[in-house]
């Protein structure tokens, strides 16, 4: 059985009468990079800084390795990024660091700085004040400073953004040797789905405070995900014999496009079942191509479907 | 021990504004060498002129420089060193990290406070020594502190610290809490008006600096800017803090 690294629980928190999180539970397994996504204002800032003790929630229970999250021995267990990175500009970034290990009441350990330095790819960039950093880099040093204290779960706030693609690349490199390498848990927060897909084992889509869709990425997929089905057909179609595939509405029939018949079926209907069908109306199958949903339609989906609630 | 890192970090937030710097020094020295000067020109040569004065009024007089000396600079640290620093330490969300750590809100109230606090402290004590031991040589031949009274010293150089260590306590709360400005306010306020009171009771003779009431008196406006912190210090915490970071 995988421990918890994080553990949330039917929370809630109202900030200035407005409900920012109307009872959100999730769980974070040691060891998974989990993607917290979600629309702007959905509440995912809020949940984070819950997380880092900087919020007290009005309900329900969050802990980390085990502890509440207003406990101090839980933030020593954590490291993070939050959106504005909380550096010292005048400050070179060994002094940020250093500085940050002496603050999470450490010794001055010039050796791990060294490392994570290196392993953020700034360790050339050691002595110069972090002022002269671009974003991307400032972010990297304020990752390195999430490991300076050597942490068990780092909870990021959207690292990659407001960097350029190639940096953000950077990061999800960074991140995944962490998660590999490091053996640490690492919760973070993002707008781009791409990237979530990309390195996510798991996810938590947040909307209007409430978690909408949450678990493994590929179970999620098979369970949300309504995947598009393109048959490839050479034969003619007449109205009679499309109206008859419209009548099966699992099949998700939605349009013709360049001789293609385009399905989403719905999850209990199998592609044989189409072509079954397809053959018995008279169309000649040439070609059948399957696609997976993307997160990205998932997340449209669901944040539309709320948006038409 | 968190506070050692948090008032080094603060202390190079502040001097890393030099040019904030440079105005404080220049406004330093303009008032040191203007209470100087009035010290010198309007009180202690004329009454030197009239021949009546004795050694120990002669050494109150120093001694009301002194105080004056040492209240004002003190308290001009807090008008031009405050603001900035702690405006940008909370748009650049540098609070906010601090709070994510393990560091508490007291831990990084204390510390800030005690950050602005020294460098009106050397000021306000080096000067107004440098000030009462000329005065004294030049016009008793001897050393202030060897012909002064302990009030005289408590007050300066204990009660006025205390003082402006409460008051940088009590604008770090609000400057945390709420609005940097409203802090500036305060410390604004303050200066002018309890130094224009003390000093008018001195040169009035109302109150006498060299008793244990004025030393007292001092002490007590101290107690008063703690317990205005205590009795607020529930609307002190991370998520107040976090919140007032945002607007």
């Amino acid at each position: 059985m995988h421990k918890l690294a994080i553990e949330v629980k039917d929370i809630k928190k109202s900030l200035q009468d407005r409900d920012i999180l109307k009872g959100i539970s999730f769980e974070v397994e040691q060891g998974d990079i989990f993607g917290f996504i979600g629309p702007n204002g959905a509440g995912k800032t809020t949940t984070i800084r819950i997380l880092l003790g900087l919020y007290k929630y009005d309900s329900g229970s969050a802990t980390i390795m085990g502890r509440d999250v207003a406990d101090d021995e839980a933030r020593k267990k954590v490291g993070f990024v939050i959106d504005g990175d909380g550096l010292y500009d005048n400050m070179t970034a060994i002094a940020n660091l250093e500085y940050y290990q002496m603050i999470y009441e450490k010794s001055v350990d010039k050796k791990k700085i060294g490392k994570v330095l290196e392993l953020v790819g700034l360790a050339d960039r050691a002595r110069d004040k972090a002022q002269t950093f671009s974003k991307g880099m400032r972010q990297r040093l304020a990752l390195a400073r999430a490991l300076v204290h050597d942490p068990e779960v780092l909870i990021l706030d959207e690292p990659t953004s407001g960097i350029d693609p190639s940096a953000q690349l950077d990061i999800r490199k960074i991140l995944l040797d962490i998660v590999q390498n490091e053996k640490k848990t690492v919760f973070f927060s993002s707008h781009n789905m791409d990237e979530v897909q990309k390195i996510c084992n798991r996810i938590a889509l947040l909307d209007k405070g409430e978690i909408k869709l949450y678990g493994h990425l590929d179970e999620l997929r098979k369970q949300m995900g309504k995947n598009v089905l393109t048959v490839h057909t050479s034969s003619e179609i007449n109205q009679d014999n499309l109206d008859e595939i419209k009548q099966k509405k699992d099949f998700g029939f939605y349009k013709i496009q360049d001789g293609n018949l385009l399905f989403t079926p719905s999850i209990n209907v199998k592609t044989s079942d189409i072509i079954n069908q397809l053959v018995k109306v008279g169309i000649e199958v040439d070609e059948v191509a399957k696609k997976e949903s993307s997160l990205e339609e998932m997340y449209n989906n669901i944040v539309r479907e709320a948006e038409d609630k | 021990m968190r506070m050692g890192p948090i008032i080094n970090a603060s202390l190079r937030s502040i001097f890393q504004f030099k040019s904030l710097i440079i105005v404080y020094l220049g406004i330093v020295l303009i008032c040191a060498l203007a209470i100087g000067l009035i010290g010198s020109k309007l009180i202690i040569e004329p009454i030197m002129s009239n021949g009546l004065i004795n050694k120990s009024s002669l050494s109150y007089y120093i001694g009301i420089i002194g105080y004056s000396t040492a209240f004002i600079l003190t308290g001009i640290n807090y008008c031009v060193l405050f603001s900035v620093p702690l405006t940008r330490d909370k748009v650049n969300k540098v609070i906010e990290s601090l709070l994510a750590t393990a560091s508490s809100v007291k831990e990084v109230w204390v510390a800030k406070s005690v950050a602005l606090f020294i460098p009106g402290l050397l000021i306000g004590v080096f000067i107004p020594y440098l000030l009462t031991e000329y005065f004294s040589l030049t016009y008793l031949s001897s050393s202030f502190f060897a012909s002064t009274n302990i009030w005289i010293l408590l007050s300066t150089y204990l009660a006025v610290p205390v003082m402006f260590f409460c008051l940088s306590l009590l604008i770090h709360f609000v400057g945390l809490v709420g609005n940097v400005e409203n802090g500036i306010v305060i410390a604004s306020i303050f200066l002018p008006s309890i130094s224009a009171l003390f000093i008018n009771l001195l040169a009035r003779n109302v109150i006498s600096l060299d008793t244990p009431l004025f030393f007292l008196g001092n002490i007590a406006i101290a107690l008063i800017l703690y317990l205005i912190c205590m009795a607020n210090r529930s609307k002190l915490n991370k998520e107040d803090i976090v919140l007032s970071c945002q607007s």
